[in-house]
């Protein structure tokens, strides 16, 4: 065994992910207590050229498993060739980031942890923790003794910070050739562009998230503006992108983006449970609802009752002016 | 009878009860502030099989005992006392036709009845007669193989939006109510019926209780219900199953207005504490309690009977229909006490529940008239005459 | 074309949970339900059965004996025949001894696409419907908006940030659907009484191929707690909307958050 530390680092347009660079952190932060390698799966459309560009984010070995824009779960039987004996696989906890961990723990018969907010190594112990029920119950978790490695841990967004201003540069490697391998006939035969989200919800820092109070796409442009403002991006609840005011692309929740944003700020959403399991490990939450009783004024740090419509405008001027200040 | 419900009675009324809070509850307000017949529930409970189980496998129906139909309409009631009333009157407008009609009769009304494609109603009461039922005026004369119906009717639920209409009519004006009055099915596309007029109503707002007029409207012979002069005796063998449902409608009633006091109570702090910690409104939600499950056993006792056609039925299910309407009346006004002003507003739906109460003492013969049969049961039973 | 669905009894959402003494979850305390994301993988089931492109829907489970009654539910809304696998070694299992057991089964019942939910309620991995692809070696088509089964291919619709794709494998495969394909069914009356005629067969683990020494649990749960209490909530009411944006302003600036 060997004590290195992989991720998967996806890139969409020669970019590295926001969720790349914050597993490099997490990667290179635990293979320093590990004493192994901070070692990069690359994978996605200009993931060759923009590999050795994540050395300066602290990694140490890059393996480029494809280089093309293809459906995530192709490139795992690469992954699971690669990681060879490391210690701990690090995948976003976004549905591409989870169908190449869940192939990993399929194909390599090894321990699955997440997604987790925190992740601790005891000596070459790793111990996961993560909200599960529901958030209503938080447990720390290991692998057996003498269990496979590497463990597979899915990461919430926002766990670990990205380093800025490094200068390194990684060790760049192509993977080795996997023979055909099922996993890799998924093949995308049409594709549509219908919305242009413009921040990634999942890497948003600030959210401005509106339910079903917000009345329709109308107010949604009042959240979009006090969003600017903060320099956040626009969630919603399944409510409010079931009634069609928002693409499904800003849904928070269950069946929509899992975040964890240093500030999120719900208007007119209830908070039922389904929308709280997408959210519950944001840092600070405020919220604005006309229902004194909403769920939602039971978990949040700042509740505000009042009306959305007359208290939003005027936070967002406030913010504009303190900001301009 | 088994005392204890069933699994399957018990599994029906899980079933039923995700339906209702989930699709129906959420209606309720709506409905009756529009004073909408809710269509799209009616389409639902259609879906779901929930119209038909009252008719038998062979028409499509699911044949279910007495006190499984009572436990659905208690549990659509539990939610909205309107869409209650749709499974309520399918049954209670087939019931004349499952005592007195003929197979050919069946065969052409039943599937059509059982899938929910098609709505009936129950048509006796006129203007001048409600629960003087012997004086019915409306008169059918024979004419060749037709009957050719005139008259109207008042008080019609469902009147306006039935495809078939079971009409009673004196085929002999001069025997009176009791003996020369016959039943009828009447499809309201037949030229001369019509519905001029809905009520306005206190309750069970969504619920069309029409005015019928009938100018001319020819029936064939093959529609007439039993023999000539049959039909007071089909009506009241009719009411003394049907009005079964209305008890069910208000233990519903009084549950569903039991469950949003409790829920209130729980949620609600004055004086520092939360209101159901106050003895007197503990005390005030376990009479509620009692009295809803004492009228519910009433009502599966009485059923049970029903389906066992007992010789005192009528003992049964209007001890039954009288308990739980009264039961569903005072549940109904205590849970708005329990809510104090939110109470009388109608952003919670107690207040609804309450005026919806109301109609159970009336429809289906009156508390007055269901202590009449029940004190003429236990004359019988005494073996006491009948006044003269 | 057989279609094998893959559902999981949860406990409901509002019910009051317990843990054992080894920190599993009691799942005899609680209320339980078909995992409500798994509804929208038999309710895509179904439909396919509707236009006629699948022409055996049958249900596959991992659990106590009491999830029979998941089960039955699901047999309810529809489909053909259900098979549960219990097995006393099953209990806390976690994700990857789960998917072996899936994967072993669904090699006895050979479907053409085994569907399952995007996730389940009470633990948030997701990694089933992967790792049983893995494991038995067949593509995933995963995170389906729609299943669509023609000329002999399975396609998906898969929401991405900025549209969609269709993605398409041959089968024997394994797809995970979202809510995105519709509202699941109720059973109907009929339905439910069907069901209580449908074949449902219990195996044991042996009657798949393994055995408890098989699946060992990977995973050890250290410590399971309640989340930590959050300071208690800070309440605005009554107030103007010009105080309460300035009041929400000044709680952000404490904050450093602006």
């Amino acid at each position: 065994m060997t004590n290195d530390i992989f991720f998967l680092a996806e890139f969409v347009e020669g970019q590295p992910q926001r969720s790349a660079l914050e597993l490099a952190a997490g990667a290179t932060r635990l293979a320093a207590q590990s004493g192994g390698q901070a070692v990069a799966l690359a994978y996605g459309a200009g993931a060759a050229a923009g590999a050795a560009g994540l050395g300066a984010h602290g990694v140490d070995r890059v393996v480029v498993l494809g280089d093309e824009n293809r459906p995530a779960i192709t490139f795992a039987p690469a992954a699971a060739a690669s990681v060879g004996d490391g210690l701990i696989f690090l995948a976003p906890a976004t549905p591409n980031g989870r169908d190449i961990a869940a192939a990993l723990v399929g194909k390599l018969n090894v321990p699955a942890f997440g997604p987790v907010n925190e992740i601790n190594l005891d000596g070459t112990t790793l111990h996961a923790k993560q909200a599960t029920l529901q958030g209503s119950v938080v447990t720390v978790s290991q692998p057996v003794d003498g269990a496979a490695t590497p463990a597979v841990v899915l990461v919430l967004a926002n766990t670990f910070t990205p380093a800025e201003g490094g200068s390194g540069s990684a060790e760049v490697s192509e993977a080795a050739s996997v023979d055909d391998d099922p996993l890799a006939r998924a093949k995308v035969v049409e594709s549509h562009t219908e919305e242009q989200s413009a921040v990634n919800l999942e890497e948003a820092t600030v959210i401005v998230a509106g339910g079903r109070g917000v009345g329709g796409p109308d107010g949604f442009e009042t959240l979009g503006e006090l969003a600017r403002a903060l320099g956040g991006a626009v969630g919603a609840s399944r409510a409010a992108a079931d009634a069609g005011w928002v693409p499904y692309q800003l849904q928070i929740g269950q069946t929509g983006k899992v975040v964890k944003p240093s500030l999120y700020l719900g208007c007119g959403i209830s908070g039922a449970i389904q929308h709280r399991v997408g959210m519950q490990t944001a840092e600070n939450v405020v919220a604005i609802n006309k229902d004194p009783d909403a769920p939602i004024g039971e978990f949040a740090d700042l509740f505000v009752v009042g009306d959305l419509f007359a208290i939003v405008p005027r936070l967002t001027d406030e913010i504009k002016r303190r900001k301009g200040a | 009878m088994t005392y204890r419900l069933t699994s399957e009675q018990d599994e029906l009324r899980a079933v039923v009860r995700e339906l209702a809070d989930e699709r129906i509850a959420p209606r309720a307000a709506e409905i009756d502030a529009k004073s909408e017949f809710p269509w799209d529930l009616k389409e639902l409970l259609a879906k779901q099989d929930l119209l038909g189980t009252c008719f038998e496998e062979q028409y499509g129906g699911t044949n279910l005992d007495g006190v499984s139909q009572a436990i659905l309409v208690e549990e659509i009631a539990r939610a909205d006392a309107t869409t209650s009333l749709i499974p309520i009157v399918q049954k209670l407008g087939s019931l004349p036709i499952s005592i007195a009609g003929t197979d050919e009769q069946k065969q052409r009304y039943f599937p059509r009845l059982a899938s929910g494609e098609w709505l009936i109603a129950f048509a006796l009461t006129e203007a001048a007669a409600g629960s003087d039922v012997a004086a019915n005026r409306m008169k059918a004369h024979k004419h060749g193989d037709d009957y050719v119906l005139n008259g109207s009717k008042r008080f019609i639920t469902h009147g306006s939006i039935a495809n078939v209409v079971i009409a009673f009519a004196l085929t002999d004006p001069d025997a009176g109510g009791r003996k020369g009055m016959s039943g009828f099915i009447v499809e309201t596309d037949t030229p001369g019926f019509e519905s001029p007029r809905i009520e306005h109503k206190m309750g069970i707002r969504g619920s069309p209780t029409a005015e019928l007029n009938f100018d001319d409207v020819r029936v064939p012979a093959a529609n007439r219900l039993g023999e000539e002069g049959d039909g007071f005796k089909i009506a009241m063998a009719t009411l003394d199953v049907s009005r079964l449902g209305v008890a069910a409608q208000a233990v519903g009633i009084a549950q569903g207005a039991l469950d949003a006091a409790v829920q209130y109570a729980a949620d609600r702090t004055q004086f520092g504490q939360r209101v159901i910690d106050f003895e007197v409104i503990q005390f005030m939600l376990a009479d509620m309690a009692s009295q809803t499950e004492a009228a519910r056993q009433l009502v599966y006792a009485a059923a049970a009977r029903a389906d066992d056609n007992v010789p005192d039925l009528p003992y049964w299910t209007s001890a039954a229909k009288l308990i739980a309407g009264d039961t569903a009346m005072k549940v109904t006004t205590d849970a708005v006490q329990v809510l104090g002003g939110y109470g009388y507003i109608t952003e919670y739906p107690v207040e609804r529940m309450m005026r919806d109460a109301k109609i159970t003492q009336l429809y289906e013969g009156t508390q007055q008239i269901q202590r009449l049969l029940v004190a003429r049961q236990l004359l019988a039973r005494s073996g006491v005459p009948a006044r003269p | 074309m057989k279609i094998v669905v893959c559902i999981k009894q949860v406990p409901a959402t509002t019910a009051d949970k317990r843990y054992e003494a080894d920190l599993t979850l009691d799942r005899a305390s609680v209320d339980t339900v078909i995992n409500p994301l798994d509804e929208y993988a038999i309710e895509q089931a179904l439909r396919l059965a509707d236009a006629g492109k699948a022409d055996q829907v049958v249900y596959l489970s991992m659990g106590p004996e009491q999830a029979a009654e998941a089960l039955r539910r699901a047999l309810a809304m529809g489909g053909d025949e259900a098979y549960l696998v219990t097995d006393a070694a099953l209990s806390g299992a976690d994700e990857w001894s789960t998917a072996r057991v899936l994967a072993s089964a669904l090699d006895k019942l050979a479907p053409d696409v085994a569907l399952m939910g995007m996730a389940s309620d009470d633990a948030r991995g997701s990694l089933v419907p992967g790792a049983v692809a893995a494991m038995r070696n067949v593509p995933l088509l995963s995170y389906g908006a729609e299943l669509r089964l023609e000329d002999g291919v399975a396609r998906i619709r898969r929401l991405n940030a900025s549209g969609h794709d269709i993605i398409e494998a041959p089968m024997p495969l394994v797809a995970s659907v979202t809510d995105q394909v519709g509202e699941p069914r109720y059973a109907s009356l009929k339905g439910i009484m069907a069901a209580k005629r449908k074949p449902l067969e219990t195996w044991g683990l042996s009657d798949i191929g393994l055995s408890a020494d098989d699946l060992r649990p990977l995973t050890t749960v250290d410590s399971a707690e309640p989340p930590e209490a959050k300071p208690p909530t800070e309440r605005v009411e009554n107030v103007a909307p010009e105080e309460a944006a300035t009041r929400i302003a000044d709680w952000l600036a404490a904050r450093k958050l602006i």
